[in-house]
């Protein structure tokens, strides 16, 4: 992780959170955007399919928590949509030292904890105290390491001391919500995770926490001494659980519910077919998500890697482990396979066209996506069928389906079972693939099997899954051989090649070069194809047309929520409930 | 009638209760249906027990057949006891003995012809040009046409379903046959035929009765000795002549006068 | 024949139930070789057709024609549902017999069995074999006959328990016959009435427990299909693409009332206590 080649795979987790841009947009600029006299009050109505688990930025992992924290708390600054430079937020401004080794902090001193309390110095250091706690495992801690002490030198500054300089030294020491030391000095690390505070959260934020009823709803209210004078505008928002998808649809649509993240592709062209007609006040918002589905292949012989596995000689090279798969060991075999796909069909099938396919490794999401680095392999099946002969694959049986050697040409494709766009997916690709005469038996798997045996031991033939753009989507757990025995690289991929180009990369300080590797980097294993990437997948969110100032993007739904308005003839009866 | 040899059949002190199992197993202590009752039965002789219903007769029969373990006492059925046999032994013993029931119906199975139902019977028997012979044999003896063979249970007359209970009884030349009201639900003239028929086999192979019966005249006509049973024992035992003509116990005579037998004399 | 023909006159709701589980057998076995469709080729371009007269009862989402589909499925379903129930009624009735006709400890020990399998947390040992990954169809007819012979060695049992007490099985015992021709002549053949009624049932009770197993990932793999397979595909669109669900529901209940009817005749004419008898 530490490296610059982390850089791109940071960007991904960081897009969670809020950044600047957007096309219409900037986010703490926005009055000269309206002409219209924006005025405060509202209500929004979130619907939530699920609880948040923890509402304390340290323990929080879903999409849903992290939305909540997004509008409660506040970072030192946010990362702007170059994914390079940074907004102030509760810093007013920064300073690097001549070595380039620290780092000084001029904090806002306006800024009020939403129970009254000022924020000062002392929050950021004991934040970041909290934040390196290995007891209390914040899921962010990588990003600190880099960093030697945080010092407060006044009530109003701070120093960040780094071990090395590096690109990231910026981003390392802002990221992380700011939390209040008044309250959580006295909670030990043993016991944060049953403090309190997870469910009554105290920020700095737009809105702050009013109250949460057991799995119905969750409300935040207008933060009235938020530091930017004004704002935010909204009165209130409420996360509202509504775990049945058909009845969080029927509540989006009767405004029981104003805004939805990750709606079903199909339930949302529904909706966009009606908005596009006039027929609907609700706006419908998809933007490039953080997830992508592909078809990783076994590369080598799991018989011989489990017998390999039960000699327990460390000592033995990886070599020794691999023997190539007879179906997938050919680098040839799998190119094959890949053009014998129509990704395009199979993308738009699933996805209801809400997914673009993918040729490469590298998430279209990313800055360090370049598709002209891919290496294309077209939709085919006459070329795959002539490279599959040419590797000893043809019917000499003439029973439908190819054999080398007296072995058919058959193998079995899991995927997660009760995830119905893999099950959809593993069908299709059935089917496209008996058309030349390969034969998958598509292969339904719990999670706990697929992901706590099959992957890691590599007892399978060939997986169907996706990956989640985030913290732990970084090449070398995938690809590179100092991970070959741990759970996420299960192709058995190995190539000195891409090894050093992902050595080089993380060695490297300059942006230019970093993403010549890159593209280097996403030639060779699209190349090579220990995957077959299918598509990535677009975000479909929808929000009630009443809100002004509205952006959603690829950055996600709270980008700037303290400018979101409801003009009073358009208020609804939730709005108009709270206004007594 | 030579009635000096060995007892074929010999009961003492039977007592036989309703404890274990069963649908009077909700009621407390033992319900003994008999109490101490001991008899013999010799080779060729007929042995009536004669009692209300619910005096207790049928245990003593069911008993006696190997069907209903007693709680306590004895029974030595050619000199075996038959209640310490094991059950291979007791199968074997068993076809000494062979019962027929009242219910002429119920006791043959409705999903088997009676050709099945009698030949069965004749399970000893290998060869089937001898089983055949010895079917046909003991049909004519019972007085059956052989065209019933094909029929079910169901489509016979109650006559002939006696008659067909009697011949499977038969087959197995048992020792003893226990008869457990065996006419009470024929009519008159059947009743008779039954009768003569009983009696011819008694004299032609030896066979010993147990006739177990309610009524006094039917009694009298075929057996040698009678018991008089009430609420589990016997109150009173002896020569059917004797019981008839001399009772000595007022539910004897009680017996006798409901029977209206006492004034038809017999030789 | 004859009597055959006879016996279905003499019951309505038996005629019925025969008339609508013939259907949906040559429905499903002849179906599949008249329709114009494969069951499994995929047109992407037909995606969740609406009824119409190409597809009677529209196409599902791989764009395959769901009348051959649920005809194909039926085979399948059919196939698990009658075969855990031979299976089921064969354990059920060598266990009732058993239990009935010895009794004494293996009686107690084969009815504690009874309960405990009775009792048995099935969907437990459902994810744990879906959590293993074992999920082939004959697993699943094995699982389906594991936990359903009880409740006919149930009734076996208390059905011999009354026919060993029958004079005519005395009668048997009496002529020294051995016990495994009395129990197959005499008590099987007489205790046959109240097992077909109930093995009939069995067959619609499980018709409805492979749809649930289905639901849970036992049982057949995509792409093929049975009827619990196809109604769980209809949950992707309940409302969008009504038909699959629907028509998925239809026939499922409709084979469950089918065999019911049957059930139910078949106990009219077999129990002498609330019926005429043959």
């Amino acid at each position: 992780m530490k490296s610059l080649f982390y850089f791109c795979l940071i960007c991904a987790i960081l897009l969670i959170y809020s950044c600047d841009g957007g096309k219409k947009v900037s986010r703490r600029s926005t009055s000269e955007f309206n002409p219209i006299k924006i005025v405060n009050g509202g209500t929004l109505v979130v619907g939530i399919r699920a609880e948040p688990e923890s509402l304390n930025p340290l323990l929080a992992l879903s999409q849903t928590s992290r939305n909540i924290i997004s509008l409660v708390f506040r970072r030192l600054a946010d990362i702007n949509e170059d994914l390079r430079t940074f907004t102030p937020v509760l810093a007013k401004n920064w300073t690097f030292s001549p070595d380039s080794l620290s780092i000084t902090f001029n904090l806002k001193t306006d800024v009020l904890w939403h129970d009254g309390m000022p924020f000062s110095a002392a929050d950021i250091v004991f934040t970041y105290q909290m934040q390196t706690d290995p007891a209390i495992g914040w899921d962010g801690i990588s990003f600190k390491e880099t960093i030697r002490s945080v010092d407060a030198l006044d009530d109003s500054t701070v120093v960040f001391l780094f071990h090395r300089k590096s690109p990231a030294m910026l981003m390392d020491a802002v990221e992380g919500y700011i939390l209040p030391e008044h309250i959580l000095a006295s909670v030990s690390s043993e016991d944060m995770h049953k403090a309190e505070f997870n469910r009554r959260p105290v920020g700095t934020g737009p809105f702050k926490f009013q109250g949460w009823k057991d799995q119905q709803t969750i409300t935040l209210v207008r933060n009235n001494s938020y530091y930017e004078t004004g704002k935010p505008h909204l009165d209130r928002i409420i996360f509202k659980v509504v775990p049945d998808n058909i009845n969080l649809l029927s509540q989006l649509k009767s405004g029981e519910v104003d805004l939805v993240e990750s709606l079903y592709p199909r339930d949302f062209q529904a909706l966009s077919a009606k908005w596009e007609q006039g027929q609907s006040n609700i706006r419908p918002v998809s933007y490039l998500g953080r997830r992508y589905d592909f078809i990783g292949w076994n590369l080598i012989d799991p018989d011989h890697y489990r017998q390999k596995l039960k000699q327990e000689d460390n000592s033995l090279p990886i070599e020794d482990y691999i023997l190539p798969n007879r179906f997938f060991g050919s680098r040839k075999v799998r190119s094959a396979l890949t053009m014998a796909l129509d990704r395009e069909a199979l993308t738009n099938a699933v996805n209801y066209g809400m997914a673009i396919p993918m040729h490469g490794p590298v998430p279209l999401i990313l800055n360090a996506y370049n598709e002209a680095a891919n290496v294309h392999w077209p939709y085919d099946p006459q070329q795959a069928l002539r490279i599959l002969s040419e590797e000893g694959w043809s019917d000499t049986d003439k029973d439908g389906i190819l054999d080398k050697d007296g072995i058919p040409f058959e193998f079995e494709l899991i995927t997660e079972s009760g995830n119905t766009r893999w099950e959809q997916a593993a069908t299709i690709i059935q089917d496209q693939l008996a058309k030349i005469g390969v034969h998958v038996s598509p292969r339904l798997v719990e999670p706990a099997l697929l992901y706590g045996k099959l992957l890691p031991l590599k007892e399978f033939d060939a997986v169907l899954i996706g990956w989640v753009v985030g913290l732990t989507m970084d090449y070398a757990p995938l690809f590179h051989s100092s991970s070959f025995f741990t759970p996420f690289h299960f192709t058995g991929y190995y190539s000195s090649k891409y090894d050093s180009l992902d050595d080089a990369s993380k060695k490297s300080f300059n942006p230019a070069v970093i993403q010549k590797y890159y593209d280097e980097i996403a030639g060779l294993l699209s190349h090579d194809l220990p995957y077959t990437w299918l598509y990535y997948r677009q975000e479909c969110s929808a929000i009630h047309v009443r809100f002004k100032n509205v952006t959603i993007d690829k950055r996600g739904m709270f980008i700037n929520p303290e400018d979101w308005w409801v003009p009073v003839k358009e208020r609804s009866r939730i709005d108009k409930l709270f206004e007594g | 009638m030579q009635f000096n040899s060995p007892p074929l059949l010999e009961v003492k002190d039977l007592c036989i209760s309703y404890r274990k199992g069963g649908i009077s197993s909700s009621i407390k202590g033992p319900v003994c249906a008999v109490k101490g009752v001991s008899f013999s039965v010799k080779p060729g002789e007929t042995y009536a027990i004669v009692g209300e219903s619910g005096s207790g007769k049928t245990s003593i029969a069911m008993s006696v057949i190997g069907f209903l373990r007693p709680l306590t006492g004895t029974i030595f059925f050619m000199n075996k006891n038959i209640w310490e046999l094991d059950r291979s032994g007791l199968r074997r013993l068993r076809s000494n003995i062979q019962p027929v029931f009242q219910n002429s119906g119920a006791s043959l199975n409705p999903r088997m012809s009676a050709g099945k139902i009698i030949s069965e019977a004749f399970h000893a028997i290998v060869d089937e040009h001898e089983k055949e012979k010895a079917l046909i044999d003991l049909l004519r003896s019972v007085g059956l046409d052989r065209e019933i063979l094909r029929r079910f249970p169901h489509e016979l007359s109650g006559g002939q379903k006696q008659r067909l209970n009697i011949a499977r009884a038969l087959a197995l030349k048992p020792r003893l046959i226990i008869l457990d009201e065996p006419l009470s639900s024929q009519d008159l003239s059947t009743r008779a035929q039954l009768i003569h028929l009983l009696s011819s086999f008694k004299k032609a192979y030896l066979l010993s009765y147990i006739l177990i019966s309610h009524n006094l005249s039917l009694v009298r006509l075929i057996s040698d000795r009678i018991a008089i049973m009430k609420q589990g024992v016997f109150i009173e035992e002896g020569a059917t002549e004797q019981i008839i003509n001399n009772p000595s116990n007022n539910y004897t005579k009680v017996l006798i006068e409901a029977s209206n037998i006492k004034n038809v004399k017999t030789g | 024949m004859k009597g055959l023909i006879n016996i279905l006159h003499s019951d309505r709701s038996l005629q019925l139930g025969v008339i609508i589980i013939s259907v949906i057998c040559l429905f499903s076995i002849l179906g599949p070789l008249l329709s114009p469709y494969h069951y499994n080729t995929q047109n992407l371009s037909e995606s969740f057709q609406r009824p119409s007269w190409s597809h009677p009862l529209g196409t599902d989402f791989f764009g395959r024609d769901l009348l051959t589909r649920l005809m194909y499925g039926g085979r399948i379903t059919l196939t698990v549902a009658f075969s855990a129930t031979l299976f089921a009624v064969i354990i059920g009735t060598i266990v009732g017999l058993a239990s009935g006709f010895i009794g004494g400890w293996l009686d107690r020990i084969l009815m504690r069995l009874v309960d405990i399998l009775l009792g048995f947390p099935k969907l437990f040992v459902i994810l744990l074999l879906v959590g293993m990954g074992y999920t082939s169809l004959g697993l699943v007819v094995t699982f389906l006959a594991l936990f359903s012979w009880m409740e006919i060695a149930r009734i076996v049992r208390s059905d011999v328990w009354v026919a060993k007490e029958q004079l005519y099985v005395k009668s048997a015992e009496a002529l020294g016959l051995r016990r495994r021709r009395i129990i197959f002549r005499h008590i099987l053949p007489n205790i046959t009435g109240p097992l077909i009624v109930s093995t009939v049932l069995l067959i619609s009770s499980l018709i409805l427990i492979e749809s649930s197993l289905s639901f849970l990932g036992l049982g057949v793999q995509p792409p093929n299909a049975s009827w619990g397979t196809i109604l769980n595909e209809g949950r992707v669109d309940p409302v969008g693409a009504w038909w699959i669900s629907v028509f998925s529901g239809i026939i499922i209940v409709t084979c469950v009332i089918g065999f019911n009817l049957i059930g139910d005749g078949l106990r009219n004419i077999l129990d002498p206590k609330t019926g005429k008898k043959t």
